[in-house]
């Protein structure tokens, strides 16, 4: 169970933020059985995330990151947290004269506003666990909302856009490294970035990006979430006791540099595309991607029943030979291929060089 | 061996693993409702009681098994 030490320092109310804790009204959401979407909008690929609000369901701000899947918890912190923490009550005692600049905050139209309206998740679950029969059956992931986004995608024949492919970038796309101990304290700036292009150094705090007050990375992701290619994003630093005022370009693709190996969800992108393949990227300047895994059952099954074998290196997809990760040609099978179109591949295998035939499903 | 004979052999390991999932839900609702300091998968009443009091809310959403 990731994240497992944080959640536990947090539902115990460790000493260092027991204090913050006392000002708030604290809930626990365990399901994602009946969950409002139209309020709820974060990265369901996350095992701990959190929200800090009004009564009146105005959002002050977002907490909860990742970019890795053993060391889950290398973006979170408790002293992060409490940093949040104490933001948020600020927000709260400044309100409602501050609602004005928490307009961006605020959740965005879904198409779904239950999981349980999404074809593949109808029927499945009940509102409420079942603690008397089989609680963990009964329990909806809070990544299967966003599988079940892109399934609807996959079943209707459209192209995965983008956001839903690299959902919740880290600030590490565009550059910029942002120190969990903090709330969005700037611990390194990427050369030839945008947050360089943009005039970042190491040190600057985020105050506001977008117009809206930052008060954690996860509120950086948001904003970074819902920003398009091309766009420019306003954002407000205080430096050395000073503010200044930088501006940064997005260019259109500027999300795919997101790595998505990580995410629990990237799984099933990899039964529809890759027939359960899981692939490392071997630097270069040709393609290479190592089979590292071949899945072994249903679906996921695929890959292997297709020929490919573990090590093989793929060479070619459907005429294309760029270098890519896993990543990019998740992206590039996902948006430009459909269930039942039979993609041709190339691997090596040892000294031999092999042509295979995958399905897309 | 066939797949229907692992899946014979690898039936007690999934039940322990089932279990075992389904006490960390069952343990974790029992732990953090015998502390008293959350509401539990239970927003409207989070929300009900912040009006009340006037304090903001922390929602927490936490995968547990």
């Amino acid at each position: 169970m990731a994240c497992a030490g944080f959640d536990g320092q947090v539902v115990r109310h460790d000493t260092r933020i027991e204090d913050l804790l006392k000002k708030f009204v604290c809930v626990r959401l365990v399901q994602a059985n009946d969950l409002d979407l139209t309020l709820f909008q974060f990265d369901y690929d996350l095992t701990f995330a959190a929200f800090f609000m009004n009564a009146d369901r105005t959002i002050y701000g977002r907490f909860g990151s990742r970019s890795e899947q053993k060391n889950a918890e290398k973006d979170i912190s408790l002293e992060g947290f409490g940093k949040a923490l104490a933001a948020a009550l600020e927000l709260h005692k400044a309100y409602p004269m501050n609602k004005a600049i928490l307009a961006g905050k605020q959740p965005l139209p879904v198409a779904m506003k239950r999981p349980e309206e999404y074809a593949t998740l109808a029927g499945k679950y009940k509102p409420t666990i079942d603690y008397e029969g089989k609680p963990a059956a009964s329990c909806m992931h809070c990544h299967q909302v966003r599988e079940a986004e892109r399934r609807s995608y996959r079943s209707d024949n459209k192209p995965i856009p983008d956001q839903s492919l690299y959902p919740w970038p880290m600030p590490a796309v565009i550059g910029l490294t942002l120190d969990p101990k903090e709330k969005a304290k700037v611990a390194a700036v990427a050369a030839g970035s945008a947050a360089a292009q943009a005039g970042f150094q190491v040190g600057d705090e985020v105050a506001t990006l977008n117009r809206q007050p930052i008060i954690s990375m996860g509120d950086v992701q948001w904003v970074l979430h819902n920003a398009a290619g091309p766009s420019t994003l306003d954002a407000v630093v205080l430096r050395r006791g000073k503010t200044a005022n930088l501006q940064i370009t997005l260019p259109k693709d500027w999300r795919v540099k997101s790595d998505i190996a990580w995410r629990a969800t990237t799984w099933d992108l990899r039964r529809m595309a890759l027939g359960g393949l899981v692939l490392k990227h071997n630097p270069g300047t040709n393609m290479a991607l190592r089979v590292d895994y071949v899945g072994q059952y249903d679906e996921h099954a695929l890959g292997k029943r297709s020929g490919f074998k573990k090590d093989d290196v793929i060479v070619k997809v459907d005429n294309e030979e760029r270098p890519m990760t896993e990543s990019e040609l998740l992206r590039l099978l996902l948006q430009n291929k459909f269930k039942g179109d039979k993609v041709p591949f190339t691997v090596t295998r040892g000294e031999e060089k092999v042509e295979l035939t995958l399905p897309m499903q | 061996m066939t797949r229907m004979g692992l899946l014979l052999l690898a039936l007690p390991l999934m039940a322990v693993g089932a279990e075992s999932r389904d006490t960390k839900v069952i343990n974790d609702r029992a732990d953090v409702l015998s502390a008293g300091r959350w509401i539990y998968n239970d927003f409207p009443k989070g929300l009900a009681e912040a009006r009340k009091t006037g304090k903001p809310l922390l929602v927490v959403l936490r995968c547990v098994p």
